[in-house]
């Protein structure tokens, strides 16, 4: 790395904590508020509806390991894990989760073991509950199918790093006549999802599930920072454009 | 304070490697090797725990007294064969090898097959699962890239002003691709700048 990039680096990062200090310190955090996705809210509904009808819930949190580029994709699956357990405390059948890496599998389990801790009466049942489905792509969907066509569940959700493979688990949830979300931050797996999904998060939406489905003001206010980060890039994309059609670059 | 201790863990190991990332040659790059090395070393041994814990969940599926589920049975008896002949022959032996290859690569192509099929079928119901202006666009771009990626218009380009256009039209679907991954890229550094700060913290719930 030379040291414009590194010079670029560390402003991103103190402009991160500067926008962070001001928006947590000040009385602005109470005026966050972020457009809710149409998804989510469906989501939720249908997370009411399995609690009511005492269906499960099947949590899919893709095949990647956290030490690759594609980590932050499973730890946003870990995340919406926790929130869907918060919600489904009154379920009698608690939700089932799979990994296709062992290092998500064991942070899936410690989160659904601390849930049983918090809340009494959740019975701690994490090693049938959140399990390593196959360790590699095929294998993992092929150990994740039977998971998702059950007859006791009536949704599932797929957060993490899936690729086309999705679309047999999809399939398979629609068989047995389940709601749908996916998410992944695999384009081919976001294709493939749209076709098959009831609802699908197309590109960057998968990370802001965590904000979505909570009211955290650090999440909602991470979610701006992206957006904004993201006017920023497109600002400058359409600059350095202008300046090549004018001859400048 | 075991909250305290685990963010603190978490954020000096990430800064370190983060600052042994910008700093080539230094001793913050040999810090860096050496805490990747670790969470490698880590990773794996999880994945070892989560195969064992893998193997709990079928022997229960199986000797369980409500739901039985049979087919787990083949899960452990293909486990166990696989692994008592990796520990007789050892790793390196070519028996072990093909053996391994040979389950690995018929679950993979069969599964291949389903997928291709899968994908196929999934063409035909698109129109009638989802009917709105997103999907007709999504639909047509589909028809209208596949047909100019096949090179079907390559005789076209002959023509005065066409292969501008036909060039132009090829490079749209690699900058939606761009967009969307621009967009994936600045939500992981986000998120990852979210552990990093302790705001965030998937290892204690």
């Amino acid at each position: 790395m030379d040291n414009t990039n590194l010079l670029l680096f560390l402003f991103f990062i103190i402009f991160i904590l500067i926008s962070g200090m001001i928006f947590y310190f000040t009385p602005l955090k109470n005026w966050l508020e972020i457009k809710k996705i149409s998804s989510i809210i469906n989501l939720k509904k249908s997370i009411g509806l399995s609690i009511e009808h005492g269906k499960g819930l099947h949590i899919s949190l893709g095949k990647s390991n956290l030490n690759n580029i594609h980590g932050a994709a499973s730890l946003i699956g870990i995340n919406t894990l926790s929130k869907i357990l918060d919600q489904s405390i009154l379920s009698d059948n608690p939700p089932v989760a799979t990994s296709g890496s062992g290092d998500v599998t064991l942070l899936a389990q410690t989160t659904f073991q601390n849930f049983g801790k918090e809340k009494a009466g959740f019975s701690s049942t994490e090693q049938s509950n959140v399990f390593l489905s196959g360790p590699t792509n095929m294998s993992y969907i092929a150990g994740a199918i039977p998971s998702s066509s059950k007859q006791d569940l009536s949704t599932q959700v797929l957060v993490g790093n899936l690729g086309s493979e999705i679309g047999l688990l999809l399939n398979a949830g629609n068989r047995a006549g389940n709601y749908s979300l996916s998410a992944t931050d695999n384009l081919e797996g976001q294709a493939v999802s749209y076709v098959y999904s009831d609802e699908t998060l197309i590109g960057e939406q998968i990370f802001s599930i965590p904000a979505q489905l909570d009211n955290n003001k650090i999440h909602a206010l991470s979610l701006i920072v992206h957006d904004f980060l993201r006017w920023v890039i497109i600002i400058a994309i359409i600059f350095v454009a202008f300046l090549k059609i004018i001859g400048i670059l | 304070m075991k909250k305290i201790f685990l963010i603190l863990i978490s954020s000096i190991s990430g800064f370190l490697i983060i600052l042994g990332l910008f700093s080539p040659g230094s001793i913050l790059e040999y810090i860096r090797a050496n805490l990747l090395n670790w969470a490698v070393i880590l990773s794996g041994i999880a994945l070892l725990i989560a195969i064992l814990n893998l193997l709990a969940v079928h022997w229960n599926k199986v000797f369980t007294d409500t739901n039985r589920d049979i087919a787990s049975s083949f899960f452990i008896v293909g486990f166990i064969t696989v692994l008592l002949i990796g520990i007789l022959l050892g790793p390196a032996d070519h028996f072990f090898i093909n053996l391994n290859r040979t389950i690995i690569l018929s679950v993979e192509a069969s599964m291949m097959a389903v997928l291709a099929l899968t994908l196929a079928l999934a063409c035909f119901r698109f129109f009638t699962r989802k009917q709105n202006l997103l999907s007709l666009i999504f639909g047509i771009s589909t028809i209208v890239f596949l047909l100019l990626f096949s090179g079907i218009l390559s005789l076209g380009e002959n023509i005065p002003l066409m292969k501008p256009i036909i060039t132009g039209l090829k490079s749209l679907p690699i900058a939606g691709s761009t967009g969307i991954l621009i967009g994936i890229s600045l939500g992981a550094t986000i998120t990852s700048l979210r552990i990093l700060f302790g705001t965030d913290r998937p290892y204690d719930r």
